[in-house]
């Protein structure tokens, strides 16, 4: 266990000892200062090593005679370059001079087409292969999402929304049962002491303020049917309010989800047909 | 078969009863001697004034009791409330029919009594 606390010590004295053997490398005599420029030399005066100043020689003669904006001295920019105004480049003369294009040798130190020849080609892809991968890619990318917590959550959702209205529709067969969650049934017993207490003593502020009911139908006979959505999910509660028409008192009566019309609402109250309950007008009291 | 208004059921609303008219009253209805058609919570009834019969049949809730469930009006008759205003009923056999609400929490049906 302690081992490794010392190999770790002992290795980093290995790596300090042999960067410290690579700054002390001399180069011989017999060795160029740079082997990237091998024509320089170390400047005695200044112990840097960097190109040297020759006179000038007869090909660099007829260079500078080709080229006016040389000089007669010539720095030596090493082997394989040439000085082109104050900067060395590569020398492409004789490549050129191969080529035959002579004529513009001196315009063509740096022919432009040449610059990428010794660059390797890129290794072709085949387009097959592309299509492959992007379809795994863009497969993988459609698994993920599918089995993301977002898409777990409303399949889950989705799930017992189903099994909450395939609940409640099997319980409307029952009479009798309604199986809700608690806040729900906390939502009804709210509701029905309003009822109970506001609804039968003021029914339009039970309508409009305490339940939030919602109009859906009105009838020339003064019946309107108004909707609750918000206190048992998947229900909706239908109530109509009707005035008696002896007192004028307002009531209001809840009638089955099914009916959409005030005066059906009606109707169902008396067990008649909307075409029955239409008779009654004038024979009330 | 046409159905000439004239040949169709009276209909009367008297706050939570309906009178239907109907044709005959079944042989199985039983003759009560009262002139009170139904009761309400308070006291109130809705009550019958003039030639008349009142029939009963067996409750739903409760066979033992028989609550009124036809008349026959001789002439017309006057159907009367504490609170709702009178009702003139003209000659003919009726059915008392009550008023029902829902109960969406329950999921039943109840009668409605005023």
């Amino acid at each position: 266990m302690f081992s490794h606390f010392f190999v770790f010590p002992i290795l980093f004295l290995v790596m300090i000892s042999g960067a410290s053997l690579n700054s002390a490398e001399a180069r011989s005599d017999s060795e160029p200062c740079s082997y990237l420029h091998k024509s320089w030399q170390i400047n005695p005066s200044t112990g840097i090593c960097g190109p040297t100043i020759v006179h000038k020689s007869s090909s660099a003669q007829n260079y500078a005679m080709n080229n006016p904006t040389n000089t007669f001295q010539q720095i030596s920019c090493g082997e394989g370059t040439i000085l082109k105004g104050n900067s060395c480049v590569i020398d492409f003369r004789h490549e050129i001079s191969a080529q035959g294009q002579t004529d513009s040798i001196n315009d063509a130190f740096l022919p432009i087409t040449n610059l990428f020849n010794n660059i390797p080609d890129f290794p072709k892809i085949d387009p097959v292969q592309i299509g492959f991968f992007a379809a795994i890619f863009i497969a993988s990318i459609f698994i993920g999402r599918q089995f993301s917590r977002k898409k777990r959550i409303s399949r889950r959702n989705r799930r017992f929304i189903k099994f909450t209205r395939t609940r409640n529709s099997n319980v409307q067969d029952e009479p009798g049962i309604l199986r809700v969650t608690p806040e729900e049934y906390r939502r009804m017993q709210e509701f029905e002491r309003n009822f109970t207490t506001v609804g039968k003593s003021d029914p339009e502020y039970f309508l409009h303020v305490t339940s939030g009911a919602k109009l859906i139908d009105a009838s020339r006979r003064g019946n309107e049917l108004y909707s609750i959505d918000t206190i048992i999910r998947g229900i909706s509660l239908r109530l109509v309010k009707y005035r008696d028409p002896s007192t004028g008192q307002l009531y209001v009566s809840f009638v089955p989800s099914h009916i959409n019309k005030a005066d059906h609402g009606m109707a169902w109250k008396f067990h008649q047909t909307p075409r029955e309950y239409s008779r009654t007008k004038g024979n009330e009291a | 078969m046409i159905s000439w208004p004239w040949n169709k059921p009276k209909l009367y609303r008297h706050g939570d009863l309906l009178i239907r008219q109907v044709d005959e009253i079944p042989e199985s209805a039983k003759q009560l001697s009262t002139d009170i058609i139904a009761h309400g919570e308070n006291g109130n009834t809705h009550k019958l004034h003039g030639s008349h019969q009142v029939y009963g049949t067996h409750s739903s809730q409760n066979y033992r009791i028989i609550e009124p469930t036809y008349f026959q009006a001789k002439e017309e008759v006057s159907l009367k409330h504490q609170e709702h205003n009178t009702l003139k009923i003209s000659k003919g056999n009726y059915v008392i029919v009550h008023e029902r609400e829902y109960n969406p929490f329950k999921n039943i049906q109840e009668e409605v009594i005023d």
